[in-house]
Protein backbone atom coordinates (compact mmCIF):
# COMPACT_ATOMS: atom_id res chain seq x y z
CA UNK A 1 0.00 0.00 0.00
CA UNK A 2 2.89 2.30 0.75
CA UNK A 3 4.22 1.81 -2.75
CA UNK A 4 1.04 3.43 -4.09
CA UNK A 5 1.08 6.34 -1.69
CA UNK A 6 1.38 9.89 -3.03
CA UNK A 7 4.67 11.78 -2.80
CA UNK A 8 2.98 14.01 -0.25
CA UNK A 9 2.12 11.11 2.06
CA UNK A 10 5.49 9.43 1.64
CA UNK A 11 7.33 12.67 2.39
CA UNK A 12 5.27 13.30 5.52
CA UNK A 13 5.77 9.75 6.75
CA UNK A 14 9.48 9.85 6.07
CA UNK A 15 9.71 13.14 7.92
CA UNK A 16 7.88 11.43 10.77
CA UNK A 17 10.70 8.85 10.85
CA UNK A 18 9.38 6.05 8.63
CA UNK A 19 12.39 4.47 6.94
CA UNK A 20 10.18 2.30 4.72
CA UNK A 21 8.43 5.37 3.34
CA UNK A 22 11.80 6.89 2.49
CA UNK A 23 12.85 3.69 0.81
CA UNK A 24 9.72 3.96 -1.34
CA UNK A 25 10.76 7.51 -2.21
CA UNK A 26 14.24 6.35 -3.19
CA UNK A 27 12.88 3.61 -5.43
CA UNK A 28 10.39 5.93 -7.04
CA UNK A 29 12.63 8.92 -7.77
CA UNK A 30 16.11 7.42 -7.72
CA UNK A 31 16.14 6.34 -11.37
CA UNK A 32 15.23 9.78 -12.73
CA UNK A 33 17.76 11.43 -10.42
CA UNK A 34 20.43 9.05 -11.60
CA UNK A 35 19.75 9.66 -15.30
CA UNK A 36 19.65 13.42 -14.72
CA UNK A 37 22.90 13.43 -12.73
CA UNK A 38 24.58 11.31 -15.37
CA UNK A 39 23.59 13.81 -18.05
CA UNK A 40 24.88 16.72 -15.96
CA UNK A 41 28.15 15.02 -15.17
CA UNK A 42 28.70 13.45 -18.56
CA UNK A 43 29.06 9.87 -17.34
CA UNK A 44 27.28 7.13 -15.41
CA UNK A 45 30.03 6.26 -12.96
CA UNK A 46 29.74 9.18 -10.60
CA UNK A 47 25.99 9.53 -10.78
CA UNK A 48 25.35 6.62 -8.39
CA UNK A 49 27.45 8.24 -5.67
CA UNK A 50 25.87 11.59 -6.26
CA UNK A 51 22.36 10.17 -5.98
CA UNK A 52 23.13 8.23 -2.80
CA UNK A 53 24.60 11.37 -1.28
CA UNK A 54 21.55 13.33 -2.37
CA UNK A 55 19.20 10.90 -0.62
CA UNK A 56 21.19 11.01 2.60
CA UNK A 57 21.00 14.77 2.58
CA UNK A 58 17.30 14.63 1.74
CA UNK A 59 16.65 12.34 4.73
CA UNK A 60 18.40 14.74 7.06
CA UNK A 61 16.67 17.79 5.67
CA UNK A 62 13.11 16.50 5.31
CA UNK A 63 12.11 18.93 8.02
CA UNK A 64 12.97 21.76 5.60
CA UNK A 65 10.55 20.59 2.94
CA UNK A 66 7.74 23.09 3.26
CA UNK A 67 5.35 21.58 0.74
CA UNK A 68 5.60 17.77 0.86
CA UNK A 69 3.73 17.53 -2.44
CA UNK A 70 6.71 19.18 -4.14
CA UNK A 71 8.98 16.31 -3.12
CA UNK A 72 10.28 15.60 -6.61
CA UNK A 73 11.43 19.12 -7.57
CA UNK A 74 13.00 19.33 -4.12
CA UNK A 75 14.92 16.10 -4.68
CA UNK A 76 15.97 17.26 -8.14
CA UNK A 77 17.37 20.44 -6.64
CA UNK A 78 19.38 18.47 -4.11
CA UNK A 79 20.82 16.17 -6.75
CA UNK A 80 21.59 19.19 -8.95
CA UNK A 81 23.57 20.68 -6.07
CA UNK A 82 25.41 17.47 -5.39
CA UNK A 83 26.30 17.17 -9.07
CA UNK A 84 27.62 20.72 -9.09
CA UNK A 85 29.68 19.93 -5.99
CA UNK A 86 31.14 16.95 -7.81
CA UNK A 87 32.00 19.18 -10.76
CA UNK A 88 33.84 21.55 -8.44
CA UNK A 89 35.99 18.71 -7.16
CA UNK A 90 36.66 17.72 -10.75
CA UNK A 91 37.57 21.25 -11.71
CA UNK A 92 40.28 21.23 -9.08
CA UNK A 93 41.91 18.27 -10.71
CA UNK A 94 41.43 18.45 -14.42
CA UNK A 95 39.31 19.65 -17.29
CA UNK A 96 35.74 19.73 -16.17
CA UNK A 97 34.40 18.32 -19.40
CA UNK A 98 37.01 15.69 -20.14
CA UNK A 99 34.62 12.98 -18.95
CA UNK A 100 31.81 13.32 -21.45
CA UNK A 101 31.06 9.77 -22.53
CA UNK A 102 28.33 9.10 -25.08
CA UNK A 103 25.22 8.10 -23.23
CA UNK A 104 24.23 4.54 -23.92
CA UNK A 105 20.51 4.08 -24.04
CA UNK A 106 18.84 1.38 -21.98
CA UNK A 107 17.38 -1.46 -24.05
CA UNK A 108 14.36 -0.28 -25.97
CA UNK A 109 11.08 -2.15 -25.85
CA UNK A 110 10.23 -4.13 -28.95
CA UNK A 111 7.26 -2.12 -30.09
CA UNK A 112 8.30 0.93 -32.05
CA UNK A 113 5.92 3.82 -31.86
CA UNK A 114 5.95 7.39 -33.09
CA UNK A 115 6.55 8.76 -29.62
CA UNK A 116 9.36 6.27 -29.08
CA UNK A 117 11.15 7.56 -32.17
CA UNK A 118 10.63 11.11 -30.99
CA UNK A 119 12.10 10.26 -27.59
CA UNK A 120 15.10 8.62 -29.18
CA UNK A 121 15.61 11.66 -31.39
CA UNK A 122 15.52 13.92 -28.32
CA UNK A 123 17.93 11.72 -26.42
CA UNK A 124 20.35 11.78 -29.34
CA UNK A 125 19.98 15.52 -29.71
CA UNK A 126 20.74 16.08 -26.02
CA UNK A 127 23.68 13.77 -26.28
CA UNK A 128 25.07 15.69 -29.25
CA UNK A 129 25.12 18.91 -27.29
CA UNK A 130 28.51 19.91 -25.91
CA UNK A 131 28.47 19.06 -22.21
CA UNK A 132 28.73 22.63 -21.01
CA UNK A 133 25.65 23.61 -23.00
CA UNK A 134 23.74 20.49 -22.02
CA UNK A 135 24.48 21.10 -18.38
CA UNK A 136 23.18 24.66 -18.42
CA UNK A 137 20.14 23.60 -20.42
CA UNK A 138 19.21 20.77 -18.06
CA UNK A 139 19.75 22.81 -14.93
CA UNK A 140 17.35 25.38 -16.27
CA UNK A 141 14.76 23.27 -18.03
CA UNK A 142 14.74 20.17 -15.84
CA UNK A 143 16.19 21.45 -12.59
CA UNK A 144 14.26 24.71 -12.72
CA UNK A 145 17.24 26.86 -11.81
CA UNK A 146 17.35 30.54 -12.70
CA UNK A 147 20.10 32.02 -14.85
CA UNK A 148 21.56 33.66 -11.77
CA UNK A 149 21.60 30.44 -9.78
CA UNK A 150 23.30 28.54 -12.60
CA UNK A 151 25.87 31.31 -12.97
CA UNK A 152 26.63 31.24 -9.25
CA UNK A 153 26.88 27.48 -9.06
CA UNK A 154 29.12 27.09 -12.09
CA UNK A 155 31.06 30.25 -11.31
CA UNK A 156 30.36 31.80 -14.68
CA UNK A 157 29.08 35.20 -15.80
CA UNK A 158 25.32 35.23 -16.36
CA UNK A 159 25.88 36.25 -19.98
CA UNK A 160 27.87 33.07 -20.55
CA UNK A 161 25.06 30.99 -19.13
CA UNK A 162 22.53 32.79 -21.32
CA UNK A 163 24.71 32.21 -24.35
CA UNK A 164 25.06 28.49 -23.69
CA UNK A 165 21.36 28.01 -23.12
CA UNK A 166 20.52 30.00 -26.24
CA UNK A 167 22.86 27.85 -28.31
CA UNK A 168 21.48 24.65 -26.79
CA UNK A 169 17.94 25.79 -27.45
CA UNK A 170 18.60 26.65 -31.06
CA UNK A 171 20.34 23.35 -31.64
CA UNK A 172 17.57 21.30 -30.04
CA UNK A 173 14.86 23.18 -31.92
CA UNK A 174 16.54 22.43 -35.20
CA UNK A 175 17.23 18.81 -34.33
CA UNK A 176 13.62 18.27 -33.36
CA UNK A 177 12.17 20.19 -36.29
CA UNK A 178 11.02 17.00 -37.96
CA UNK A 179 8.69 16.31 -35.06
CA UNK A 180 6.77 19.55 -35.06
CA UNK B 1 35.45 34.01 -19.21
CA UNK B 2 35.64 30.47 -20.52
CA UNK B 3 36.88 29.84 -24.02
CA UNK B 4 33.93 27.57 -24.70
CA UNK B 5 31.69 30.40 -25.83
CA UNK B 6 33.89 31.31 -28.74
CA UNK B 7 34.63 27.78 -29.81
CA UNK B 8 32.73 26.53 -32.83
CA UNK B 9 29.78 24.41 -31.79
CA UNK B 10 29.31 22.55 -35.03
CA UNK B 11 25.88 24.18 -35.38
CA UNK B 12 24.23 25.38 -38.53
CA UNK B 13 26.21 28.56 -39.31
CA UNK B 14 23.10 30.18 -40.83
CA UNK B 15 21.34 30.26 -37.51
CA UNK B 16 22.33 32.92 -35.03
CA UNK B 17 21.52 32.18 -31.40
CA UNK B 18 19.48 35.35 -31.21
CA UNK B 19 17.41 34.70 -34.33
CA UNK B 20 14.28 36.82 -34.52
CA UNK B 21 10.79 35.52 -34.88
CA UNK B 22 8.53 38.33 -36.03
CA UNK B 23 10.72 40.80 -34.22
CA UNK B 24 11.10 38.78 -31.00
CA UNK B 25 14.20 36.91 -29.94
CA UNK B 26 13.91 33.34 -28.74
CA UNK B 27 15.06 34.61 -25.34
CA UNK B 28 12.04 36.92 -25.25
CA UNK B 29 9.68 34.11 -26.21
CA UNK B 30 11.17 31.78 -23.65
CA UNK B 31 10.82 34.44 -20.95
CA UNK B 32 7.19 34.85 -22.04
CA UNK B 33 6.68 31.11 -21.62
CA UNK B 34 8.28 31.23 -18.16
CA UNK B 35 5.74 33.83 -17.12
CA UNK B 36 2.96 31.45 -18.11
CA UNK B 37 2.15 33.68 -21.08
CA UNK B 38 0.88 36.33 -18.69
CA UNK B 39 0.16 39.10 -18.99
CA UNK B 40 -1.09 38.21 -22.44
CA UNK B 41 0.99 39.83 -25.16
CA UNK B 42 -1.35 40.45 -28.14
CA UNK B 43 1.52 41.02 -30.55
CA UNK B 44 3.00 37.63 -29.79
CA UNK B 45 -0.31 35.80 -29.66
CA UNK B 46 -1.46 37.19 -32.98
CA UNK B 47 1.74 36.19 -34.74
CA UNK B 48 1.53 32.74 -36.25
CA UNK B 49 5.30 32.47 -36.38
CA UNK B 50 5.59 33.37 -32.71
CA UNK B 51 2.91 30.89 -31.72
CA UNK B 52 4.68 28.20 -33.68
CA UNK B 53 7.97 29.05 -32.04
CA UNK B 54 6.34 28.98 -28.59
CA UNK B 55 4.92 25.56 -29.33
CA UNK B 56 8.30 24.32 -30.49
CA UNK B 57 9.92 25.70 -27.34
CA UNK B 58 7.35 24.03 -25.12
CA UNK B 59 7.84 20.78 -26.89
CA UNK B 60 11.60 20.86 -26.62
CA UNK B 61 11.46 21.81 -22.96
CA UNK B 62 8.85 19.21 -22.13
CA UNK B 63 10.76 16.56 -24.03
CA UNK B 64 13.93 17.29 -22.11
CA UNK B 65 12.30 16.07 -18.94
CA UNK B 66 10.21 13.41 -20.65
CA UNK B 67 13.23 11.80 -22.23
CA UNK B 68 14.99 11.55 -18.87
CA UNK B 69 11.88 10.04 -17.29
CA UNK B 70 11.59 7.64 -20.17
CA UNK B 71 15.17 6.52 -19.73
CA UNK B 72 14.69 6.24 -15.99
CA UNK B 73 11.67 4.01 -16.51
CA UNK B 74 13.72 1.74 -18.72
CA UNK B 75 16.48 1.22 -16.21
CA UNK B 76 16.49 -2.35 -15.02
CA UNK B 77 15.72 -2.82 -11.34
CA UNK B 78 19.23 -3.97 -10.61
CA UNK B 79 19.70 -1.60 -7.79
CA UNK B 80 18.61 -3.22 -4.61
CA UNK B 81 22.11 -3.11 -3.25
CA UNK B 82 22.35 0.66 -3.26
CA UNK B 83 18.94 0.88 -1.61
CA UNK B 84 20.01 -1.51 1.15
CA UNK B 85 23.11 0.56 1.83
CA UNK B 86 21.09 3.76 1.90
CA UNK B 87 18.48 2.28 4.23
CA UNK B 88 21.16 1.05 6.63
CA UNK B 89 22.71 4.54 6.84
CA UNK B 90 19.35 6.11 7.38
CA UNK B 91 18.27 3.72 10.10
CA UNK B 92 21.30 4.79 12.09
CA UNK B 93 20.18 8.39 11.83
CA UNK B 94 16.55 8.19 12.89
CA UNK B 95 16.07 10.94 15.42
CA UNK B 96 14.72 9.32 18.58
CA UNK B 97 12.87 12.22 20.08
CA UNK B 98 12.12 12.34 23.79
CA UNK B 99 12.63 9.36 26.07
CA UNK B 100 9.36 8.19 27.60
CA UNK B 101 10.27 6.60 30.93
CA UNK B 102 8.70 3.39 32.25
CA UNK B 103 8.35 2.74 35.96
CA UNK B 104 10.35 0.00 37.67
CA UNK B 105 10.52 -0.74 41.41
CA UNK B 106 14.31 -0.98 41.38
CA UNK B 107 15.88 2.51 41.37
CA UNK B 108 19.00 1.11 39.74
CA UNK B 109 16.98 0.16 36.67
CA UNK B 110 15.93 2.84 34.20
CA UNK B 111 13.62 1.90 31.39
CA UNK B 112 12.31 3.99 28.52
CA UNK B 113 10.63 3.92 25.14
CA UNK B 114 11.54 6.63 22.66
CA UNK B 115 9.04 8.89 20.97
CA UNK B 116 10.31 7.57 17.64
CA UNK B 117 9.41 4.04 18.73
CA UNK B 118 5.91 5.18 19.66
CA UNK B 119 5.46 7.01 16.35
CA UNK B 120 6.51 3.88 14.49
CA UNK B 121 4.10 1.81 16.55
CA UNK B 122 1.21 4.18 15.88
CA UNK B 123 2.02 4.07 12.16
CA UNK B 124 1.77 0.30 12.21
CA UNK B 125 -1.48 0.02 14.17
CA UNK B 126 -3.03 2.83 12.17
CA UNK B 127 -2.11 1.22 8.86
CA UNK B 128 -3.81 -1.98 10.01
CA UNK B 129 -7.17 -0.24 10.04
CA UNK B 130 -8.78 -0.88 6.68
CA UNK B 131 -8.57 2.01 4.26
CA UNK B 132 -6.17 4.03 6.39
CA UNK B 133 -2.60 5.17 5.82
CA UNK B 134 -0.99 7.06 8.69
CA UNK B 135 0.89 10.22 7.77
CA UNK B 136 2.21 11.37 11.10
CA UNK B 137 1.61 11.29 14.83
CA UNK B 138 2.50 13.41 17.80
CA UNK B 139 2.41 13.31 21.58
CA UNK B 140 1.66 16.50 23.42
CA UNK B 141 2.37 16.91 27.09
CA UNK B 142 5.19 16.14 29.46
CA UNK B 143 5.96 12.54 28.60
CA UNK B 144 8.69 12.34 31.23
CA UNK B 145 6.35 13.06 34.12
CA UNK B 146 4.42 10.00 35.32
CA UNK B 147 0.68 10.60 35.19
CA UNK B 148 0.92 13.81 33.18
CA UNK B 149 -1.99 14.13 30.73
CA UNK B 150 -0.92 13.30 27.20
CA UNK B 151 -2.87 14.10 24.04
CA UNK B 152 -2.19 12.11 20.92
CA UNK B 153 -2.76 13.46 17.43
CA UNK B 154 -2.86 11.10 14.49
CA UNK B 155 -2.91 12.47 10.95
CA UNK B 156 -4.07 10.05 8.28
CA UNK B 157 -5.15 9.70 4.70
CA UNK B 158 -8.14 7.45 4.06
CA UNK B 159 -9.96 5.76 1.22
CA UNK B 160 -12.81 7.85 -0.07
CA UNK B 161 -16.22 6.61 0.94
CA UNK B 162 -15.35 5.22 4.34
CA UNK B 163 -17.58 6.52 7.12
CA UNK B 164 -15.34 9.04 8.88
CA UNK B 165 -16.73 8.44 12.33
CA UNK B 166 -16.19 4.68 12.21
CA UNK B 167 -12.66 5.15 10.96
CA UNK B 168 -11.85 7.65 13.69
CA UNK B 169 -13.31 5.36 16.31
CA UNK B 170 -11.35 2.35 15.08
CA UNK B 171 -8.16 4.40 15.08
CA UNK B 172 -8.75 5.79 18.54
CA UNK B 173 -9.27 2.30 19.89
CA UNK B 174 -6.17 0.97 18.14
CA UNK B 175 -4.02 3.85 19.37
CA UNK B 176 -5.28 3.64 22.94
CA UNK B 177 -4.68 -0.10 23.03
CA UNK B 178 -1.16 0.16 21.62
CA UNK B 179 -0.15 2.92 24.03
CA UNK B 180 -1.63 1.05 26.95
CA UNK B 181 0.39 -2.03 26.08
CA UNK B 182 3.71 -0.39 25.34
CA UNK B 183 3.82 2.72 27.50
CA UNK B 184 2.53 3.88 30.85
CA UNK B 185 1.27 7.19 29.54
CA UNK B 186 -1.97 8.71 30.74
CA UNK B 187 -3.67 9.39 27.43
CA UNK B 188 -6.44 11.92 27.86
CA UNK B 189 -7.37 12.37 24.21
CA UNK B 190 -6.71 10.88 20.80
CA UNK B 191 -7.33 13.32 17.96
CA UNK B 192 -7.70 11.84 14.51
CA UNK B 193 -7.25 14.22 11.60
CA UNK B 194 -7.93 13.14 8.04
CA UNK B 195 -5.55 15.18 5.90
CA UNK B 196 -6.41 13.63 2.60
CA UNK B 197 -8.45 10.97 0.86
CA UNK B 198 -7.72 8.69 -2.03
CA UNK B 199 -10.01 7.18 -4.61
CA UNK B 200 -9.87 3.42 -4.77
CA UNK B 201 -9.23 3.28 -8.53
CA UNK B 202 -6.49 5.92 -8.51
CA UNK B 203 -3.00 4.49 -8.38
CA UNK B 204 -1.42 7.04 -6.09
CA UNK B 205 -2.61 7.64 -2.55
CA UNK C 1 47.64 4.15 34.95
CA UNK C 2 44.58 6.28 34.36
CA UNK C 3 43.26 8.06 31.29
CA UNK C 4 42.29 11.72 31.12
CA UNK C 5 38.97 11.06 32.82
CA UNK C 6 40.49 9.26 35.75
CA UNK C 7 39.22 5.86 34.68
CA UNK C 8 41.44 2.87 35.01
CA UNK C 9 42.97 2.32 31.63
CA UNK C 10 43.84 -1.23 32.28
CA UNK C 11 40.23 -1.90 33.07
CA UNK C 12 39.06 -1.14 29.56
CA UNK C 13 40.14 -4.56 28.43
CA UNK C 14 37.68 -6.23 30.80
CA UNK C 15 34.70 -4.45 29.27
CA UNK C 16 35.29 -5.74 25.78
CA UNK C 17 34.32 -9.25 26.73
CA UNK C 18 31.62 -8.17 29.15
CA UNK C 19 29.97 -5.90 26.63
CA UNK C 20 29.96 -8.67 24.09
CA UNK C 21 28.53 -11.17 26.55
CA UNK C 22 25.85 -8.74 27.65
CA UNK C 23 24.91 -8.12 24.03
CA UNK C 24 24.48 -11.86 23.47
CA UNK C 25 22.52 -12.29 26.69
CA UNK C 26 20.26 -9.45 25.69
CA UNK C 27 19.50 -10.98 22.31
CA UNK C 28 18.16 -14.08 24.06
CA UNK C 29 15.60 -12.19 26.14
CA UNK C 30 12.01 -12.89 25.14
CA UNK C 31 10.53 -9.89 23.36
CA UNK C 32 13.88 -8.42 22.32
CA UNK C 33 13.98 -8.49 18.52
CA UNK C 34 17.30 -6.77 18.05
CA UNK C 35 20.08 -5.07 19.98
CA UNK C 36 20.95 -1.63 18.64
CA UNK C 37 23.94 0.59 19.21
CA UNK C 38 23.55 2.00 22.69
CA UNK C 39 24.75 5.43 21.72
CA UNK C 40 23.50 6.30 18.27
CA UNK C 41 25.26 9.39 17.03
CA UNK C 42 22.87 11.86 15.54
CA UNK C 43 24.15 12.92 12.16
CA UNK C 44 23.97 16.59 12.93
CA UNK C 45 26.08 16.22 16.03
CA UNK C 46 28.60 14.19 14.12
CA UNK C 47 28.80 16.78 11.41
CA UNK C 48 29.28 19.61 13.86
CA UNK C 49 31.68 17.85 16.19
CA UNK C 50 33.71 16.29 13.41
CA UNK C 51 35.72 14.16 15.78
CA UNK C 52 34.87 10.58 16.62
CA UNK C 53 34.28 9.75 20.27
CA UNK C 54 37.50 8.37 21.72
CA UNK C 55 35.69 5.54 23.47
CA UNK C 56 35.70 2.49 21.32
CA UNK C 57 32.59 0.44 20.79
CA UNK C 58 32.92 -3.10 22.12
CA UNK C 59 29.74 -4.91 21.41
CA UNK C 60 26.54 -2.89 21.21
CA UNK C 61 25.87 -2.68 24.93
CA UNK C 62 27.71 0.16 26.59
CA UNK C 63 29.57 -0.58 29.81
CA UNK C 64 31.26 2.13 31.84
CA UNK C 65 32.73 2.33 35.27
CA UNK C 66 32.81 5.47 37.32
CA UNK C 67 34.21 4.83 40.76
CA UNK C 68 32.14 2.04 42.28
CA UNK C 69 29.26 2.34 39.89
CA UNK C 70 29.15 0.08 36.90
CA UNK C 71 26.67 1.43 34.41
CA UNK C 72 25.22 -0.63 31.62
CA UNK C 73 23.31 1.03 28.79
CA UNK C 74 21.44 -0.77 26.05
CA UNK C 75 19.12 0.08 23.18
CA UNK C 76 16.82 -2.52 21.76
CA UNK C 77 14.03 -3.20 19.33
CA UNK C 78 11.08 -4.88 21.06
CA UNK C 79 8.35 -7.15 19.78
CA UNK C 80 5.00 -5.39 19.40
CA UNK C 81 3.20 -8.60 20.40
CA UNK C 82 4.47 -8.42 23.98
CA UNK C 83 4.13 -5.47 26.39
CA UNK C 84 7.29 -3.43 26.09
CA UNK C 85 7.53 -2.47 29.80
CA UNK C 86 7.70 -6.16 30.69
CA UNK C 87 10.19 -6.96 27.95
CA UNK C 88 12.46 -4.13 29.04
CA UNK C 89 12.18 -5.15 32.70
CA UNK C 90 13.25 -8.67 31.78
CA UNK C 91 16.10 -7.32 29.71
CA UNK C 92 17.29 -5.01 32.49
CA UNK C 93 17.24 -7.79 35.06
CA UNK C 94 19.26 -10.07 32.80
CA UNK C 95 21.83 -7.33 32.25
CA UNK C 96 22.01 -6.47 35.94
CA UNK C 97 22.45 -10.07 37.03
CA UNK C 98 25.06 -10.80 34.38
CA UNK C 99 27.03 -7.62 34.98
CA UNK C 100 26.83 -8.13 38.72
CA UNK C 101 28.38 -11.59 38.42
CA UNK C 102 31.14 -10.34 36.18
CA UNK C 103 32.03 -7.42 38.41
CA UNK C 104 35.23 -7.97 40.37
CA UNK C 105 34.01 -6.20 43.48
CA UNK C 106 31.05 -7.09 45.67
CA UNK C 107 30.71 -3.39 46.55
CA UNK C 108 30.01 -2.43 42.98
CA UNK C 109 26.64 -0.96 42.31
CA UNK C 110 25.20 -1.85 38.94
CA UNK C 111 22.94 0.66 37.22
CA UNK C 112 21.14 -0.50 34.12
CA UNK C 113 19.42 1.61 31.51
CA UNK C 114 17.47 -0.02 28.68
CA UNK C 115 15.65 1.93 25.98
CA UNK C 116 13.36 0.62 23.28
CA UNK C 117 14.08 2.66 20.17
CA UNK C 118 11.91 0.55 17.92
CA UNK C 119 8.71 -1.41 18.56
CA UNK C 120 7.63 -3.59 15.69
CA UNK C 121 6.01 -6.92 14.86
CA UNK C 122 8.50 -9.75 14.78
CA UNK C 123 9.34 -10.83 11.23
CA UNK C 124 7.24 -13.71 10.06
CA UNK C 125 4.01 -12.41 11.52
Amino acid sequence: MLVDASDDTLAVRARDGDVQAFEAVARRHGPLMRVYAARLLGNDLESDDVVQDAFLTAWRRLGDLEDPARLRPWLMRIVSNKSIDRLRVRRDHDDIDAHDAPASRAAAPDRVVESRLQMDAMWTALDKLPLDQRRCWLLRETGGWSYGEIADALQLPVSTVRGRIARARTFLLHEMEAWR
Amino acid sequence: MSGHDDAPDGLDPLVAPDELVDGRTLDDLEAYLDRGRLPRDPAIESSAACRLALRALEQVRGLSLAVLEDEAARLPARDDRWIAGLVASIKAEVVSGRDIPLRHPDPGIRLAVTEAAVRGLLRQVGDLVDGVLVRSSGLEGDVSEPGAPIEVTLRVTTRYGLPARDVAQALRAAVASALDRHTQLTVTAVHVLVDDVWLAERRRR
Amino acid sequence: MTDARGRGRGRRGEFVDLARELTEALRAVEGVLDVLDARPVVAAVRAVAGAVDGRRRHGLVEVERSGRVLSVTASVATDAALPTPETLARAAEVLRDHAGQASDSADDEVVVSVTARVVEPSPGR
